[in-house]
């Protein structure tokens, strides 16, 4: 009897089980486990001014005016900084959707760069855990030699940059990166200076609304901390470090910080900051962005 | 026991075996939406579907980062957004055939099928009109239906609400073959 009872009873739940949510949970359990790259890691290419591990998806293009002010800390008579300021023009292409070329013209030292970024390894749900990618930049300093007596040579003129971002997501709020730097100076001051400073850059992201993000980026040097950037010894040099707020509003996005450095490439960010955070020697500063979709209208169909 | 097991196993595979399963792991839906100051749309074409000849019942599971836009930061932005892809990863439909169809005869046949539509983890009950043809032991569904967006509790920002729909309209073609 009992065995009866139990026989029927297994069918009836069987019955039930496959008339209610069957053809879903059949769906469900047949899905390809194929891994599911992670979007928005950040906001945009640049967390503030440190690159992020976003690039420009393929025949896209990104316009980015980067903007910064002076000081804060000069008071009332130059507008706590408002009355200076520095840019830099930079355009992003993406060759592919893992590639993208950039070119950019900063105007203190009126340098010119170009650079290439590239994502290595892409965080994916059910693939790798963390996402990698390079960055290097090349820039170009076009302002005048300032002593045309002496021999100077076109080599001088230029800095190198090579870095490899580690970066995690990890859930929709909370993203971070990790990014063993190098800059290489094919000039310095003094012959004791470093010509390649090390440094290792973090950053996190904390999403706020949908809409909007709270970023902190900070480049300590590991060596290079003591080198002065002019003869007279009067300019020292600081780490770098940047709060910013992101804004995307559809297709722009609007970045606001407070940072200590007026250079918007890294070879200027991380050894060139002659200001620092402790005396509010900070500047306000923006990164508009846009991006263009540059592909034809058959490659949209 | 053993027995009962078995017996009830024998039950269950001989539903699954009589139930003319048909299925498909490449289906495609699409949406559209049209505002005087921009067009957006996205297309998924790995929609799973299966369907039940024999009850007249279907499901579809699309994973919604398989939509794939024009626009890059417009895709991003769907899943950051607006899907909220991290939370709600997928978009389903159950339902069933409202009108006496026989699926195992060629044929093209207009039908309604009532079910739930799972969008943003919001489900909505929907009636949802189509056309199902059954030639050479294809089925093939076809349908146009719209989606409002507050019916699934997917806000816009009040920044870009000049430049989403209110409501899309949502396109599907799937064609199942028989399930081995």
């Amino acid at each position: 009897m009992k065995k009866i009872i139990f026989t029927l009873s297994f069918i009836l739940i069987s019955l039930i089980v496959s008339a209610q949510d069957d053809l879903l949970n059949m769906l469900n359990s047949e899905q390809p486990k194929k891994p599911i790259p992670v979007f928005a890691t950040f906001k945009a290419t640049r967390l503030i001014t440190m690159q992020s591990n976003e690039t420009v998806a393929k025949k896209h293009l990104n316009f980015v005016i980067l903007h910064r002010f002076g000081e804060v800390n000069k008071g009332a008579y130059e507008l706590w900084g408002m009355d200076q300021a520095y840019m830099r023009l930079a355009f992003d292409y993406g060759l592919t959707d893992n590639i993208q070329i950039g070119i950019g013209r900063s105007s203190p030292s009126k340098v010119y760069d170009g650079n290439v970024k590239w994502k290595i390894i892409k965080q994916a749900l059910g693939g790798s855990p963390i996402g990698i990618t390079y960055y290097g930049n090349m820039a170009l300093n076009t302002s005048e030699f300032s002593d045309k007596t002496i021999d100077n040579y076109f080599t001088s003129r230029l800095t190198y940059f090579n870095q490899i971002l580690f970066t995690k997501k990890f859930n929709d709020a909370f993203s971070v990166l990790l990014a063993p730097s190098m800059v290489h100076k094919n000039l310095v001051t003094y012959n004791k200076d470093a010509n390649t400073i090390f440094s290792v850059g973090v950053g996190a992201s904390v999403k706020i609304t949908r809409s909007t993000r709270f970023n902190i980026e900070y480049y300590p040097r590991l060596n290079g901390r003591d080198d002065f950037l002019d003869v007279a010894k009067t300019q020292s040099t600081y780490d770098y470090l940047g709060l910013g707020f992101d804004i995307e509003t559809g297709g722009h996005v609007f970045q606001m910080m407070f940072c200590n450095a007026t250079g918007m490439y890294e070879q200027a960010a991380i050894a060139q900051t002659t200001t620092t955070w402790s005396d509010m020697g900070i500047r306000l500063g923006f990164n508009l962005s846009r991006t263009f979709s540059m592909g034809s209208s058959k490659d949209k169909k | 026991m053993k027995k009962s097991i078995t017996l009830a196993l024998a039950m269950v595979i001989g539903m699954f075996a009589q139930a003319q399963l048909f299925s498909t792991q490449t289906g495609k839906v699409g949406f559209f939406s049209k505002t005087p100051i921009e067009d957006i749309d996205g297309t998924s074409l790995s929609v799973l579907a299966v369907l039940n000849a024999a009850k007249n019942e279907m499901a579809i599971i699309i994973t919604n980062t398989t939509f794939s836009f024009p626009n890059k930061l417009m895709e991003e932005h769907f899943n950051e957004k607006y899907m909220q892809s991290d939370k709600f990863p997928t978009s389903t439909f159950k339902g069933k055939i409202n009108e006496v169809v026989d699926l195992s005869k060629d044929g093209e046949y207009k039908v309604t099928v009532t079910g739930k539509l799972n969008i943003h983890g919001v489900e909505v009950e929907r009636t949802i009109p189509g056309n199902i043809t059954v030639k050479n032991g294809e089925i093939r569904l076809v349908s146009n239906f719209p989606v409002k967006n507050a019916d699934h509790k997917i806000q816009i920002p009040k920044l870009v609400v000049s430049k989403i729909a209110e409501t899309l309209d949502v396109s599907a073609d799937i064609i199942l073959l028989p399930k081995k």
